[in-house]
Protein backbone atom coordinates (compact mmCIF):
# COMPACT_ATOMS: atom_id res chain seq x y z
CA UNK A 1 0.00 0.00 0.00
CA UNK A 2 1.35 3.44 -0.99
CA UNK A 3 2.04 6.11 1.62
CA UNK A 4 1.56 9.79 0.79
CA UNK A 5 4.19 12.18 2.19
CA UNK A 6 3.61 15.90 2.68
CA UNK A 7 5.92 18.63 3.95
CA UNK A 8 4.66 22.14 4.77
CA UNK A 9 1.68 21.71 2.45
CA UNK A 10 3.82 20.43 -0.43
CA UNK A 11 3.10 16.92 -1.67
CA UNK A 12 6.35 14.96 -1.96
CA UNK A 13 4.80 11.90 -3.63
CA UNK A 14 3.74 8.35 -2.84
CA UNK A 15 6.11 5.70 -1.51
CA UNK A 16 6.11 2.17 -0.18
CA UNK A 17 6.86 1.63 3.52
CA UNK A 18 10.38 0.44 2.60
CA UNK A 19 11.03 3.60 0.55
CA UNK A 20 9.81 5.76 3.44
CA UNK A 21 12.10 3.96 5.89
CA UNK A 22 15.05 4.31 3.50
CA UNK A 23 14.19 8.02 3.03
CA UNK A 24 14.19 8.52 6.81
CA UNK A 25 17.51 6.72 7.21
CA UNK A 26 19.13 8.77 4.40
CA UNK A 27 17.67 12.11 5.50
CA UNK A 28 15.29 12.52 2.56
CA UNK A 29 12.38 12.64 5.02
CA UNK A 30 12.22 13.98 8.57
CA UNK A 31 10.13 12.87 11.53
CA UNK A 32 7.91 15.96 11.25
CA UNK A 33 6.85 15.18 7.64
CA UNK A 34 3.20 14.20 7.42
CA UNK A 35 2.10 10.81 6.11
CA UNK A 36 -1.19 9.26 5.08
CA UNK A 37 -2.29 5.92 3.72
CA UNK A 38 -5.62 4.38 2.80
CA UNK A 39 -7.80 3.65 5.81
CA UNK A 40 -6.48 6.56 7.91
CA UNK A 41 -8.84 9.37 8.90
CA UNK A 42 -6.21 12.12 8.97
CA UNK A 43 -2.52 12.80 8.36
CA UNK A 44 0.06 11.87 10.99
CA UNK A 45 3.72 12.88 11.46
CA UNK A 46 6.13 10.14 10.41
CA UNK A 47 7.24 9.93 14.05
CA UNK A 48 3.74 8.61 14.92
CA UNK A 49 3.26 6.55 11.76
CA UNK A 50 2.86 2.78 12.41
CA UNK A 51 5.62 0.55 11.04
CA UNK A 52 8.17 3.35 10.64
CA UNK A 53 11.34 3.64 12.74
CA UNK A 54 12.85 7.09 13.29
CA UNK A 55 16.68 7.05 13.17
CA UNK A 56 18.36 7.79 16.49
CA UNK A 57 20.33 10.81 15.27
CA UNK A 58 18.03 12.88 13.10
CA UNK A 59 19.61 13.90 9.81
CA UNK A 60 18.84 17.25 8.20
CA UNK A 61 16.69 16.90 5.07
CA UNK A 62 18.82 16.66 1.90
CA UNK A 63 16.70 18.99 -0.19
CA UNK A 64 14.27 21.25 1.67
CA UNK A 65 11.21 21.97 -0.43
CA UNK A 66 10.13 25.29 1.08
CA UNK A 67 11.48 27.88 0.89
CA UNK A 68 13.75 27.08 -2.05
CA UNK A 69 17.33 27.98 -1.18
CA UNK A 70 19.09 30.54 -3.39
CA UNK A 71 21.35 28.98 -6.02
CA UNK A 72 25.05 29.67 -6.11
CA UNK A 73 24.67 32.33 -8.82
CA UNK A 74 22.27 34.25 -6.57
CA UNK A 75 25.00 34.92 -4.06
CA UNK A 76 26.75 38.17 -4.84
CA UNK A 77 29.63 39.17 -2.55
CA UNK A 78 28.75 42.13 -0.39
CA UNK A 79 25.03 42.02 -1.28
CA UNK A 80 22.66 40.35 1.16
CA UNK A 81 19.36 39.22 -0.32
CA UNK A 82 16.26 38.07 1.52
CA UNK A 83 15.47 34.36 1.35
CA UNK A 84 12.07 34.88 -0.22
CA UNK A 85 11.46 36.75 -3.50
CA UNK A 86 9.84 38.52 -5.26
CA UNK A 87 9.07 41.25 -2.74
CA UNK A 88 5.31 40.75 -3.26
CA UNK A 89 5.66 37.51 -1.27
CA UNK A 90 6.91 39.62 1.67
CA UNK A 91 4.14 42.25 1.62
CA UNK A 92 3.56 42.29 5.40
CA UNK A 93 7.15 43.40 6.06
CA UNK A 94 7.86 45.43 2.87
CA UNK A 95 4.38 47.07 2.53
CA UNK A 96 2.15 46.78 -0.52
CA UNK A 97 3.30 49.62 -2.81
CA UNK A 98 7.09 49.23 -2.32
CA UNK A 99 6.62 45.46 -2.71
CA UNK A 100 4.69 46.01 -5.96
CA UNK A 101 7.38 48.19 -7.55
CA UNK A 102 10.27 46.07 -6.23
CA UNK A 103 8.62 42.95 -7.70
CA UNK A 104 8.32 44.55 -11.14
CA UNK A 105 11.96 45.70 -11.03
CA UNK A 106 13.31 42.35 -9.79
CA UNK A 107 11.31 40.20 -12.21
CA UNK A 108 12.21 42.30 -15.25
CA UNK A 109 15.87 42.99 -14.53
CA UNK A 110 16.96 40.16 -12.21
CA UNK A 111 14.77 37.16 -13.05
CA UNK A 112 17.71 34.75 -12.62
CA UNK A 113 18.10 35.89 -9.01
CA UNK A 114 14.41 36.39 -8.21
CA UNK A 115 12.67 33.22 -9.36
CA UNK A 116 14.97 30.71 -7.59
CA UNK A 117 13.92 32.30 -4.29
CA UNK A 118 10.19 32.25 -5.11
CA UNK A 119 8.25 30.00 -2.71
CA UNK A 120 6.13 27.34 -4.38
CA UNK A 121 3.78 26.66 -1.50
CA UNK A 122 0.58 26.05 -3.43
CA UNK A 123 -1.01 29.43 -2.68
CA UNK A 124 -2.66 31.12 -5.67
CA UNK A 125 -3.70 34.34 -3.96
CA UNK A 126 -0.36 36.27 -3.87
CA UNK A 127 0.38 36.03 -7.63
CA UNK A 128 -3.29 36.62 -8.48
CA UNK A 129 -3.53 39.78 -6.36
CA UNK A 130 -0.25 41.01 -7.91
CA UNK A 131 -1.64 40.40 -11.40
CA UNK A 132 -4.89 42.21 -10.56
CA UNK A 133 -3.04 45.22 -9.14
CA UNK A 134 -0.69 45.30 -12.14
CA UNK A 135 -3.54 45.13 -14.67
CA UNK A 136 -5.56 47.73 -12.80
CA UNK A 137 -2.61 50.15 -12.53
CA UNK A 138 -1.46 49.72 -16.14
CA UNK A 139 -5.06 49.87 -17.40
CA UNK A 140 -5.87 53.04 -15.49
CA UNK A 141 -2.70 54.91 -16.51
CA UNK A 142 -3.09 53.76 -20.16
CA UNK A 143 -6.70 54.98 -20.12
CA UNK A 144 -5.58 58.40 -18.86
CA UNK A 145 -2.76 58.64 -21.44
CA UNK A 146 -4.96 57.60 -24.36
CA UNK A 147 -7.81 59.86 -23.29
CA UNK A 148 -5.36 62.76 -23.13
CA UNK A 149 -4.03 61.87 -26.60
CA UNK A 150 -7.57 61.69 -28.00
CA UNK A 151 -8.44 65.07 -26.47
CA UNK A 152 -5.88 66.51 -28.90
CA UNK A 153 -7.96 65.03 -31.70
CA UNK A 154 -11.27 66.26 -30.24
CA UNK A 155 -12.04 68.67 -33.12
CA UNK A 156 -11.85 65.69 -35.51
CA UNK A 157 -14.38 63.69 -33.48
CA UNK A 158 -16.67 66.71 -33.14
CA UNK A 159 -16.70 67.16 -36.89
CA UNK A 160 -17.34 63.44 -37.42
CA UNK A 161 -20.26 63.61 -34.97
CA UNK A 162 -21.76 66.59 -36.78
CA UNK A 163 -21.34 64.91 -40.17
CA UNK A 164 -22.77 61.53 -39.20
CA UNK A 165 -26.53 61.37 -39.03
CA UNK A 166 -26.32 57.72 -37.95
CA UNK A 167 -24.31 58.55 -34.84
CA UNK A 168 -26.61 61.38 -33.78
CA UNK A 169 -29.71 59.18 -34.15
CA UNK A 170 -28.48 56.57 -31.62
CA UNK A 171 -30.74 56.72 -28.57
CA UNK A 172 -28.12 56.09 -25.90
CA UNK A 173 -28.90 57.32 -22.37
CA UNK A 174 -25.77 58.66 -20.72
CA UNK A 175 -26.64 57.13 -17.32
CA UNK A 176 -26.30 53.64 -18.80
CA UNK A 177 -22.55 54.27 -18.98
CA UNK A 178 -22.52 54.13 -15.18
CA UNK A 179 -23.56 50.46 -15.44
CA UNK A 180 -21.79 49.55 -18.67
CA UNK A 181 -18.28 50.75 -17.78
CA UNK A 182 -17.97 49.03 -14.36
CA UNK A 183 -19.83 45.99 -15.75
CA UNK A 184 -17.45 45.66 -18.70
CA UNK A 185 -14.52 46.14 -16.30
CA UNK A 186 -15.66 43.35 -13.95
CA UNK A 187 -16.46 41.07 -16.89
CA UNK A 188 -13.09 41.81 -18.47
CA UNK A 189 -11.26 41.02 -15.21
CA UNK A 190 -13.16 37.71 -14.83
CA UNK A 191 -12.37 36.65 -18.40
CA UNK A 192 -8.75 37.80 -18.04
CA UNK A 193 -8.23 35.80 -14.83
CA UNK A 194 -9.79 32.69 -16.36
CA UNK A 195 -7.69 33.12 -19.51
CA UNK A 196 -4.56 33.44 -17.41
CA UNK A 197 -5.34 30.19 -15.56
CA UNK A 198 -5.91 28.54 -18.94
CA UNK A 199 -2.68 29.82 -20.54
CA UNK A 200 -0.63 28.79 -17.51
CA UNK A 201 -2.25 25.35 -17.88
CA UNK A 202 -1.25 25.14 -21.56
CA UNK A 203 2.37 26.11 -20.80
CA UNK A 204 2.46 23.61 -17.92
CA UNK A 205 1.02 20.88 -20.15
CA UNK A 206 3.75 21.47 -22.76
CA UNK A 207 6.38 21.40 -20.01
CA UNK A 208 4.89 18.11 -18.74
CA UNK A 209 4.98 16.65 -22.25
CA UNK A 210 8.69 17.52 -22.40
CA UNK A 211 9.25 15.94 -19.00
CA UNK A 212 10.41 19.24 -17.48
CA UNK A 213 7.58 19.91 -15.03
CA UNK A 214 9.32 18.97 -11.79
CA UNK A 215 6.88 21.00 -9.69
CA UNK A 216 3.14 21.44 -9.78
CA UNK A 217 0.87 23.74 -11.77
CA UNK A 218 1.13 26.36 -9.03
CA UNK A 219 4.82 26.93 -9.87
CA UNK A 220 4.04 27.64 -13.55
CA UNK A 221 1.08 29.84 -12.62
CA UNK A 222 3.26 31.93 -10.30
CA UNK A 223 5.97 32.42 -12.92
CA UNK A 224 3.43 33.48 -15.57
CA UNK A 225 1.69 35.95 -13.20
CA UNK A 226 4.91 37.65 -12.07
CA UNK A 227 6.31 37.71 -15.63
CA UNK A 228 3.36 39.87 -16.65
CA UNK A 229 5.36 42.66 -14.98
CA UNK A 230 6.52 43.36 -18.55
CA UNK A 231 3.10 44.98 -19.05
CA UNK A 232 4.51 48.18 -17.51
CA UNK A 233 6.23 48.90 -20.83
CA UNK A 234 2.76 49.43 -22.31
CA UNK A 235 2.81 52.75 -20.46
CA UNK A 236 5.42 54.08 -22.91
CA UNK A 237 3.34 55.50 -25.76
CA UNK A 238 3.75 54.16 -29.31
CA UNK A 239 6.86 51.93 -28.98
CA UNK A 240 6.40 50.57 -25.43
CA UNK A 241 4.29 47.61 -26.54
CA UNK A 242 7.22 46.23 -28.56
CA UNK A 243 9.31 45.84 -25.39
CA UNK A 244 6.59 43.86 -23.60
CA UNK A 245 7.07 40.71 -25.70
CA UNK A 246 10.84 40.08 -25.22
CA UNK A 247 10.77 41.04 -21.53
CA UNK A 248 7.75 38.79 -20.88
CA UNK A 249 9.25 35.78 -22.63
CA UNK A 250 12.75 36.20 -21.19
CA UNK A 251 11.42 36.55 -17.63
CA UNK A 252 9.00 33.63 -17.95
CA UNK A 253 11.53 31.28 -19.62
CA UNK A 254 14.17 32.01 -16.96
CA UNK A 255 11.50 31.69 -14.28
CA UNK A 256 10.21 28.32 -15.52
CA UNK A 257 13.71 26.86 -15.86
CA UNK A 258 14.75 28.04 -12.37
CA UNK A 259 11.54 27.14 -10.54
CA UNK A 260 11.08 23.72 -12.15
CA UNK A 261 14.84 23.06 -12.09
CA UNK A 262 14.76 22.09 -15.76
CA UNK A 263 16.83 22.88 -18.84
CA UNK A 264 16.41 26.30 -20.44
CA UNK A 265 15.37 24.87 -23.80
CA UNK A 266 12.48 22.96 -22.24
CA UNK A 267 11.25 26.14 -20.55
CA UNK A 268 11.65 28.05 -23.82
CA UNK A 269 9.69 25.43 -25.76
CA UNK A 270 6.96 25.39 -23.09
CA UNK A 271 6.57 29.17 -23.37
CA UNK A 272 6.96 29.55 -27.12
CA UNK A 273 5.46 26.31 -28.48
CA UNK A 274 1.79 27.42 -28.40
CA UNK A 275 2.71 30.53 -30.41
CA UNK A 276 5.40 28.98 -32.64
CA UNK A 277 3.11 26.05 -33.46
CA UNK A 278 0.57 28.45 -34.94
CA UNK A 279 3.28 30.15 -37.04
CA UNK A 280 4.67 26.80 -38.22
CA UNK A 281 1.23 25.57 -39.22
CA UNK A 282 0.68 28.72 -41.24
CA UNK A 283 4.15 28.40 -42.79
CA UNK A 284 3.56 24.72 -43.61
CA UNK A 285 0.21 25.40 -45.20
CA UNK A 286 1.61 28.28 -47.26
CA UNK A 287 4.50 26.02 -48.36
CA UNK A 288 1.99 23.35 -49.38
CA UNK A 289 -0.07 25.86 -51.34
CA UNK A 290 3.03 27.21 -53.11
CA UNK A 291 4.19 23.65 -53.89
CA UNK A 292 0.81 22.85 -55.42
CA UNK A 293 0.84 26.03 -57.52
CA UNK A 294 4.41 25.33 -58.62
CA UNK A 295 3.67 21.71 -59.60
CA UNK A 296 0.55 22.83 -61.53
CA UNK A 297 2.52 25.46 -63.39
CA UNK A 298 5.21 22.86 -64.22
CA UNK A 299 2.58 20.44 -65.60
CA UNK A 300 0.90 23.09 -67.73
CA UNK B 1 -11.02 4.46 -1.97
CA UNK B 2 -8.49 3.71 -4.69
CA UNK B 3 -9.07 3.36 -8.43
CA UNK B 4 -5.93 2.85 -10.51
CA UNK B 5 -3.65 5.81 -9.79
CA UNK B 6 -6.50 7.86 -8.32
CA UNK B 7 -7.03 7.87 -4.56
CA UNK B 8 -9.53 9.68 -2.40
CA UNK B 9 -7.75 11.18 0.60
CA UNK B 10 -8.07 14.06 3.09
CA UNK B 11 -6.11 17.26 2.46
CA UNK B 12 -2.92 17.67 4.45
CA UNK B 13 -2.66 20.75 6.68
CA UNK B 14 -1.57 23.70 4.51
CA UNK B 15 -1.97 21.75 1.25
CA UNK B 16 -3.44 23.61 -1.74
CA UNK B 17 -7.14 23.05 -2.11
CA UNK B 18 -7.36 22.92 -5.93
CA UNK B 19 -11.09 22.28 -6.15
CA UNK B 20 -12.41 25.77 -5.15
CA UNK B 21 -9.77 27.44 -7.35
CA UNK B 22 -10.71 25.33 -10.36
CA UNK B 23 -14.41 25.91 -9.72
CA UNK B 24 -13.91 29.68 -9.35
CA UNK B 25 -11.69 30.04 -12.42
CA UNK B 26 -13.78 27.88 -14.75
CA UNK B 27 -17.10 29.33 -13.57
CA UNK B 28 -16.01 32.98 -13.87
CA UNK B 29 -14.40 32.33 -17.26
CA UNK B 30 -17.39 30.39 -18.58
CA UNK B 31 -20.08 32.71 -17.25
CA UNK B 32 -18.05 35.80 -18.26
CA UNK B 33 -17.69 34.53 -21.84
CA UNK B 34 -21.37 33.59 -22.09
CA UNK B 35 -22.47 37.04 -20.81
CA UNK B 36 -20.02 38.67 -23.22
CA UNK B 37 -21.42 36.71 -26.17
CA UNK B 38 -25.03 37.26 -25.08
CA UNK B 39 -24.41 41.03 -25.06
CA UNK B 40 -23.03 40.61 -28.62
CA UNK B 41 -19.80 42.34 -27.66
CA UNK B 42 -16.92 41.99 -30.14
CA UNK B 43 -15.36 38.51 -30.14
CA UNK B 44 -11.98 37.71 -31.71
CA UNK B 45 -12.15 35.80 -35.01
CA UNK B 46 -9.70 33.01 -35.82
CA UNK B 47 -7.02 34.74 -37.87
CA UNK B 48 -5.66 31.35 -38.95
CA UNK B 49 -8.94 30.40 -40.62
CA UNK B 50 -9.54 33.98 -41.72
CA UNK B 51 -6.26 34.18 -43.61
CA UNK B 52 -5.94 30.60 -44.88
CA UNK B 53 -9.51 29.39 -45.15
CA UNK B 54 -8.79 26.20 -43.16
CA UNK B 55 -9.65 25.66 -39.48
CA UNK B 56 -7.02 25.73 -36.73
CA UNK B 57 -7.01 22.96 -34.06
CA UNK B 58 -9.33 24.99 -31.80
CA UNK B 59 -11.73 26.27 -34.47
CA UNK B 60 -15.35 25.75 -33.51
CA UNK B 61 -14.59 26.03 -29.77
CA UNK B 62 -16.93 29.00 -29.33
CA UNK B 63 -19.73 27.48 -31.40
CA UNK B 64 -19.29 24.18 -29.55
CA UNK B 65 -19.63 25.98 -26.20
CA UNK B 66 -22.74 27.84 -27.39
CA UNK B 67 -24.30 24.60 -28.66
CA UNK B 68 -23.59 22.97 -25.28
CA UNK B 69 -25.10 25.97 -23.48
CA UNK B 70 -28.28 25.37 -25.51
CA UNK B 71 -28.21 21.67 -24.60
CA UNK B 72 -27.36 20.48 -28.11
CA UNK B 73 -24.60 17.99 -27.33
CA UNK B 74 -24.69 16.41 -30.82
CA UNK B 75 -24.03 19.72 -32.57
CA UNK B 76 -21.39 20.64 -29.98
CA UNK B 77 -19.57 17.35 -30.60
CA UNK B 78 -19.82 17.70 -34.38
CA UNK B 79 -18.45 21.27 -34.27
CA UNK B 80 -15.29 20.35 -32.33
CA UNK B 81 -15.22 16.89 -30.68
CA UNK B 82 -12.16 17.52 -28.50
CA UNK B 83 -13.36 20.88 -27.19
CA UNK B 84 -16.82 19.41 -26.54
CA UNK B 85 -15.27 16.61 -24.48
CA UNK B 86 -13.08 19.16 -22.69
CA UNK B 87 -16.13 21.28 -21.79
CA UNK B 88 -18.00 18.21 -20.54
CA UNK B 89 -14.92 17.21 -18.54
CA UNK B 90 -14.74 20.66 -16.95
CA UNK B 91 -18.46 20.49 -16.18
CA UNK B 92 -18.09 17.07 -14.52
CA UNK B 93 -15.08 18.28 -12.53
CA UNK B 94 -16.98 21.42 -11.47
CA UNK B 95 -19.87 19.28 -10.22
CA UNK B 96 -17.41 17.08 -8.33
CA UNK B 97 -15.66 20.19 -6.89
CA UNK B 98 -19.00 21.62 -5.78
CA UNK B 99 -19.97 18.30 -4.16
CA UNK B 100 -16.71 17.89 -2.22
CA UNK B 101 -16.85 21.51 -1.05
CA UNK B 102 -20.47 21.34 0.08
CA UNK B 103 -20.26 17.92 1.72
CA UNK B 104 -16.63 18.31 2.93
CA UNK B 105 -15.64 15.05 1.29
CA UNK B 106 -12.18 13.59 0.66
CA UNK B 107 -10.39 14.75 -2.49
CA UNK B 108 -9.41 12.81 -5.60
CA UNK B 109 -5.64 12.91 -6.03
CA UNK B 110 -3.28 11.25 -8.52
CA UNK B 111 -0.52 8.99 -7.27
CA UNK B 112 2.91 9.00 -8.91
CA UNK B 113 2.30 7.66 -12.43
CA UNK B 114 5.00 5.28 -13.76
CA UNK B 115 7.31 6.78 -16.42
CA UNK B 116 6.24 4.29 -19.10
CA UNK B 117 2.60 5.21 -18.55
CA UNK B 118 3.50 8.92 -18.68
CA UNK B 119 5.15 8.40 -22.07
CA UNK B 120 2.10 6.54 -23.39
CA UNK B 121 -0.17 9.32 -22.09
CA UNK B 122 1.93 11.97 -23.88
CA UNK B 123 1.65 10.07 -27.17
CA UNK B 124 -2.11 9.71 -26.66
CA UNK B 125 -2.56 13.45 -25.93
CA UNK B 126 -0.59 14.51 -29.03
CA UNK B 127 -2.40 11.92 -31.20
CA UNK B 128 -5.82 13.01 -30.01
CA UNK B 129 -5.05 16.70 -30.72
CA UNK B 130 -3.77 15.85 -34.22
CA UNK B 131 -6.71 13.51 -34.86
CA UNK B 132 -9.15 16.19 -33.82
CA UNK B 133 -7.47 18.68 -36.17
CA UNK B 134 -7.65 16.22 -39.08
CA UNK B 135 -11.36 15.80 -38.34
CA UNK B 136 -11.81 19.60 -38.39
CA UNK B 137 -9.86 19.88 -41.65
CA UNK B 138 -12.15 17.25 -43.21
CA UNK B 139 -15.53 18.37 -41.90
CA UNK B 140 -15.30 22.03 -40.88
CA UNK B 141 -14.17 23.74 -44.07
Amino acid sequence: MKIWINRAGQNLGTYTIEEVQRGLDQGQFVAADLAWQEGMESWKPLSEFPGVRIPAAPIEPAAPVYPTPPPSDAIVPGVSRPDVAPAWERRPEVKVFPAFFMTIRDVLFEPHLTFPRMPVDGRFMPPTTFLLMLQFTVGLISFIIWTALQMVQLPYYTQAWERSEELRNINFPVWSLAILIPGAFILGVAIWLGFNFLMAGIHHLVLMLLGGANKGYNATYRVICYSYSAQVFNLIPICGGIAVIPFYFVASIIGLSKVHGTEGWKAAVAMLAPYVLCCLMIGGLYAGVFAMIFSHSQQS
Amino acid sequence: MKLGWVTTRPLAPGETDFEPWFLFASATFGIGCLVWLTLKLPWPVCWFRHSLGVPCPTCGATRSALALAHGNIGLAFHTNPLMCLAYLGVLVFDLYALAVLVFRMKRLRLERIPLQVQRVLRVIVVSVVIGNWIYLLCYLR
